[in-house]
């Protein structure tokens, strides 16, 4: 989900809950031929040096 | 300067922290719109900050693409006074902030829990930074629903 402007009000987007048959092959496709362990970004964001503070909620 | 987890906020303090940073009011609205739900238990914040400087924020949240288990980015905002600077080892913030997801959170996810993909709904669908973040991001996806056009990456 997202927002988006419309006619001067916030709105909701979802993700389509259907793809046409061509967008369903090409997703299928993107997920079985893309190789997610040696993207680029993995283990770079140390290299940024920011301290991520995730709160000490206890409930 | 520091990332901060936030899951609940006061609205008021927050927008303090982008006083003036507004370019328009519809910014302002959406980020309002992301505050309310945050309160609301349906979006987690993660503000980027110098002291008190708030210099970005994003929201995020769960969505499913048939039936995949997705992070969906619900609103990236970036302080005027940021937008066009390369300040983050040479990153923009909204960069910076699409590999602090990628990096950090959705490892942390991943181990807990599944996930398929991370979502990116680009901003009033404009075709300059849609080709944009495609560049940006290493092995995105677009994918076009009637008029809606989103990003994602496998995760």
């Amino acid at each position: 989900m997202a927002y988006k402007w419309e006619n001067g009000k916030v709105v909701r987007v979802s993700l389509p809950k259907t793809l046409s048959p061509e967008t369903e092959k090409a997703l299928e496709e993107y997920w079985q031929n893309t190789d997610v362990t040696n993207h680029p970004w993995k283990g770079t964001f140390k290299n940024f040096g920011i301290k991520v503070n995730y709160g000490n909620r206890k409930d | 300067m520091e990332i901060e987890k936030i899951d609940k906020v006061v609205i008021p303090n927050f927008l303090d922290y982008f006083k003036d940073e507004f370019q328009n009011e519809r910014e302002r609205e959406l980020l309002l719109n992301l505050l309310k739900d945050c309160n609301n238990k349906k979006s987690y914040i993660y503000l980027l900050k110098d002291k008190n400087k708030g210099i970005g924020c994003i929201g995020i949240t769960f969505d499913r693409l048939m039936d995949s288990p997705v992070l969906s980015i619900e609103y990236l905002f970036v302080a005027k006074s940021y937008r066009k600077l390369k300040f983050l080892n040479g990153k923009k913030v909204s960069e910076f902030f699409i590999r602090f997801l990628f990096d950090e959170i959705i490892l942390k996810i991943k181990n807990n829990a599944p996930i398929r993909y991370l979502a990116l709904y680009p901003d009033r669908q404009n075709e300059k930074l849609i080709n944009y973040y495609l560049k940006l991001i290493p092995n995105s996806f677009k994918i076009k629903d009637k008029k809606e056009i989103w990003i994602l990456l496998k995760v």
